[in-house]
């Protein structure tokens, strides 16, 4: 027999995670030598090169302990960043104790506190890790005094790692054992099970992976989905090793998977209770919601013709990734494409540069959105996900935009800027605290549109690095926001119309029309872009047209050298966009953002 | 049907600061050159495709081929002539530089079978020859042209607009003292930056500075006026001349005859295939004497390439694009192809079509590059 101890690893992005999870591993000999690479969890490519966790990992280890027990973990490594705090929080709702890890050089972050919040909601046992004590300017007593600030522990109960150089790794693992409870649970009752993530398996269908709250599932059993109440036999179920060794059944307090022939990933949604029995005995498991996208993009085929490949390919990772939504929208400049919803920023590049590496597709983005809420006159409330969409001006009663909750940690010296940038994003002051005499915690609301871009950028800059960032969504929010619309020879252009506040739109508008002038390479025709607000033109830009482009020599009758040079000239123009007589590189339709960059 | 020659003399005394055309100024080799360019010319006298063809028109370029004496010319055009027959006016044409050019040299050269000189110019204001980094200067290019026309040989002259300093009234005045000098043709060339010239660095470093697309189009606009006005016909983008002297070698290149290149670097068409010899001197030297041939790349002309050559140099034409013979060769109704760009330059005044044919105008040809981009 042995005892079960479920645990996550929480952190602010990159305080070492997935490296303290490499050396778990190793020293539970689950990977040999052979299969190790550093943040070996991290099996995606983009998650490889950028070295960062994008979709959370389970894996189970056997354990002996110091006096000789036999332990079963199993770990789940979670992603720091901020999109997906969902998924963070329901791998932590499967787990009875939290690795809360700390970098020595950096101190408490803001994803520390909010992730520290998630594990007490959930009522984990936390084990404070400070991690990187091998860096030459580690601060460890500093960031040791913050933690115990914090979590209000004693001095003795804070490991001290270097994942890294593989420095206090036994600690960590007698720790798990000793602090974090045993799974609780009633082994008799109705099986009900939590789902913490899905994958996708061409073979096997949408596999589940889940962690048993009460009862047991066996091979064979009919499970059923609680949102869903759709039913389905079990025909696989096991654990997770470095790859997913078969069982017969799950116990109450394990972590595994279970496959059922579920054909649709969105049959499987994280926080979802699985059951068996009557839904009528059932008490579903809280903290279940629908994942709702943060930003809104246009995804379109930069050539036409690849309309059906870009459809094929979303489907495919849409298999795989249920919190991205899309579905078929028109643009009048852009023609046929997707209107897509991410959980963030992150979650958006991660598609899109899937779409073009792992499919290879040619694609054109819009500039990203938040959704709105729009009050009609005539009293209909509807929500707006694309501003092309936005009713005219005379149609709108009011316009809601959502806001956040914002965290920010920062030094002390910093507070100033972190007020001056704030400000600059529409944010409401809420409070400040002292996380320890040098270190304030800001909290602001802000509106999410703000955020969305370059702000984690611009506050790392005016606070040289030190300051982190973590919110929540909070509601809607009226404010007085204006639809800007981009003329391009007098022809509004759709897909780049941007709502924005009113007191924000001539500034942004000029910015915008010479961004635009920068990026629209010359034509045969002057090209006239304007901004406008409604039918009032605010600013005015124009291209000038092309006035000389010709190989005037004669190359000594070197015919293939001017064929090639016009055959590159032709080549160059697939990156462009024809639209209407106007020919629009795919860049300019993310000007906006490249504008927040200047 | 006929066929053309050109060959290429890679030396040059200096390099001018905007050519990258292939010449060396190392001068020693010459003479292995020159017996290897035979041995060349001997090997292809044997390409079947060639044998018992005659030869329209053959053009000495370069480099500067009148650093060639009369002699080496003579014996060049003897074996050419021993190899291949000459039409009955077969087009003889020569690049000369003003300072190599004495009247006995000149008359060496006519000798030996030139009938058509090609002098480069470029300039008569001194200080945008030097800017050119040309050996002459503007009394030298003058007494030239009067040595030519002493002589009474029909002479082209070539000359650079844009050149960095270079304003619209002094391109137009040195247009119009050539034209005063009476050649029969003129080519006016828009300076081009190319890659690895000292003219390049000169202009990426900030010490030059080339005037403004807008300039430079006022000035290939206004010389089309001036020289239709006196008299010279615009053919091609960037050749003028009086009737009856358009250069019938150049013609052959853009009205897709075949020809073959001689020397290192040169170009040959013998469809369904062009090709280029390397542009290396030790290496065409090596090459042709193992195998009488030093070809670097060679392309096959598919029928899509064709059609897109077609339509790239009969529009380089102000005579244009044939509908009819296009539609005969290619199945395809170019106007109905294309009808929306074309109204779209048409409304803009860059080209005009009717039921015969599609041509650019002047102002069409100078964004010619866009618009054969579109069309092809
Ligand atoms: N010097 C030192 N570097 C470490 C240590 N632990 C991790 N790192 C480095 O810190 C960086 C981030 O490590 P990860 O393990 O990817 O961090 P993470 O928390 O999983 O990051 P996310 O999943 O993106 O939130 C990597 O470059 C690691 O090599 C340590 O103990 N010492
Ligand atoms: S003379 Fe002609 S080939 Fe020689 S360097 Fe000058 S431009 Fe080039
Ligand atoms: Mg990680």
């Amino acid at each position: 027999m042995y005892r079960l101890r479920n645990f996550s690893i929480i952190a602010h992005i990159d305080h070492g995670k997935s490296t303290l999870a490499d050396r778990l591993l190793e020293t539970t000999q689950t990977l040999n030598q052979r299969d190790m690479h550093a943040q070996v969890l991290d099996s995606m490519d983009l998650e490889q090169e950028r070295g960062i966790t994008i979709k959370l990992h389970a894996i189970r280890m056997n354990y002996r302990t110091a006096d000789g027990s036999k332990y079963v973990l199993n770990l789940i490594d979670t992603p720091g960043h901020v999109d997906f705090t969902y998924e963070v929080s329901r791998s932590l709702a499967c787990c009875e104790g939290a690795l809360l890890i700390i970098d020595a050089s950096q101190g408490i972050e803001a994803q520390t506190i909010s992730n520290l919040y998630l594990a007490l909601e959930n009522d984990l046992a936390i084990i404070p890790v400070v991690n990187k004590i091998d860096l030459p300017h580690a601060d460890v007593e500093g960031t040791c005094e913050q933690i115990i600030d914090l979590l209000g522990v004693e001095r003795d109960e804070i490991l001290l790692v270097s994942a890294k150089e593989g420095i206090g790794i036994d600690a960590v693992l007698e720790a798990i054992v000793s602090k974090v409870p045993p799974p609780s649970g009633n082994p008799d009752a109705p099986a009900r099970a939590m789902i913490f993530d899905s994958v996708f398996d061409s073979y096997r269908g949408a596999v589940a992976y889940v962690r048993i709250v009460d009862g047991e599932i066996r091979k064979g059993d009919h499970i059923a989905l609680y949102s869903s109440n759709k039913t389905f036999e079990v025909s696989e179920l096991g654990h997770f090793r470095l790859k997913k060794i078969p069982t017969d059944s799950l116990k109450t307090g394990e972590v595994g998977y279970i496959v059922a022939s579920i054909k649709n990933i969105s049959d499987t949604r994280v926080g979802d209770t699985i059951f068996t029995g009557k839904k009528r005995d059932i008490e579903p498991l809280p903290g279940f919601r629908d994942i709702k996208p943060m930003v809104y993009a246009g995804i379109y085929p930069a050539s036409s013709e690849n309309y059906e490949e870009l459809r094929a390919a979303i489907e495919k990772l849409k298999l795989n990734d249920a919190s991205l939504l899309y579905e078929p929208e028109t643009s009048e400049a852009l023609g046929f494409g997707f209107r897509c919803g991410f959980l963030g920023l992150l979650h958006m590049e991660i598609i899109q540069e899937r779409l073009t590496r792992e499919h290879n597709l040619a694609i054109v983005n819009t500039v990203p959105n938040v959704e709105y809420r729009v009050t009609k006159s005539s009293g209909d409330i509807i929500y707006v996900d694309n501003p092309a969409r936005l009713p005219a001006q005379q149609e709108i009663e009011f316009i809601e935009e959502p806001f956040v909750d914002a965290q920010i940690i920062t030094p002390s010296e910093f507070i100033g800027n972190v007020m001056k940038l704030t400000q600059e994003r529409r944010g409401i002051y809420q409070t400040t605290e002292y996380i320890d005499p040098k270190r304030a915690s800001l909290k602001y609301r802000l509106p999410l549109a703000e955020i969305i871009f370059d702000f984690y950028d611009k506050l790392k800059s005016t606070t040289r690095g030190y300051a982190s960032l973590d919110y929540d969504i909070a509601g809607f929010v009226r404010s007085d926001l204006v639809k800007l619309d981009i003329l391009i020879n007098d022809d509004p252009v759709d897909a780049l119309s941007y709502i924005l506040h009113r007191a924000k739109a001539a500034q942004w508008g000029r910015k915008l029309t010479a961004k635009l002038r920068e990026l629209i390479p010359r034509q045969m025709f002057e090209v006239v872009i304007q901004a406008a607000l409604g039918s009032r033109i605010i600013c005015r830009e124009t291209v000038r047209p092309l006035r000389k482009n010709v190989t005037a020599k004669c190359y000594g009758g070197d015919i293939t050298r001017k064929r090639k040079l016009l055959e590159r000239q032709k080549e160059g123009k697939k990156r462009l966009k024809q639209v209407g007589n106007v020919e629009i590189p795919q860049e300019a339709f993310l000007a906006v953002l490249q504008i927040e960059k200047d | 049907m006929g066929f053309s020659i050109y060959i290429h003399i890679p030396f040059c005394k200096t390099k001018c600061s905007y050519c990258d055309f292939f010449s060396i100024t190392n001068l020693d080799k010459q003479q292995t050159f020159i017996d290897t360019l035979e041995k060349e010319t001997d090997a292809c006298a044997n390409d079947d495709r060639l044998t018992g063809k005659t030869l329209n028109t053959i053009f000495f370029g370069g480099g500067t081929p009148s650093l060639m004496t009369p002699d080496d010319i003579y014996s060049l055009m003897k074996l050419i002539i021993r190899s291949f027959p000459l039409a009955s006016h077969t087009e003889i044409s020569m690049e000369i530089n003003p300072d190599d050019l004495t009247n006995s040299k000149l008359n060496g050269y006519i000798a030996a079978g030139i009938n058509r000189f090609s002098l480069g110019v470029q300039s008569l204001d001194n200080s945008e020859l030097r800017i050119l980094q040309r050996r002459h200067n503007a009394d030298s290019a003058r007494s030239a042209i009067n040595l030519l026309r002493s002589n009474d040989v029909n002479f082209s002259v070539d000359l650079i607009y844009g050149i960095p300093n270079q304003s619209v009234d002094s391109w137009l005045q040195t247009l119009a003292s050539v034209i005063e000098l009476a050649p029969r043709h003129i080519s006016m060339y828009c300076l081009t930056l190319e890659d690895g010239t000292r003219l390049q660095q000169s202009i990426n470093s900030g010490v030059l500075s080339l005037p403004d697309d807008e300039i430079v189009r006022a000035m290939y606009l206004s010389a089309i006026e001036m020289l239709t006005e006196s008299g010279f016909a615009q053919y091609e983008i960037s050749n003028f001349a009086r009737n009856g002297f358009e250069c019938r070698h150049n013609m052959a290149y853009w009205t897709g005859k075949p020809y073959l290149g001689l020397g290192p670097s040169s170009a040959s068409y013998i469809h369904p295939f062009r090709w280029k010899n390397v542009s290396d001197i030790d290496c065409y030297i090596t090459e042709v004497n193992k195998s009488g041939k030093a070809v670097s790349e060679i392309d096959e002309i598919t029928p899509d390439t064709a059609l897109r050559e077609y339509v790239m140099l009969f529009l380089r034409l102000t005579s244009g694009l044939d509908l009819s013979e296009f539609e005969n060769r290619f199945g395809i109704d170019f106007i109905s192809a294309h009808r929306e760009i074309l109204e779209r330059y048409y409304s803009h005044g860059l080209l005009s079509y009717d039921s015969d044919f599609v041509r650019l105008t002047p102002e069409g040809m100078f964004v010619s590059n866009e618009i054969i981009s579109n069309l092809i």
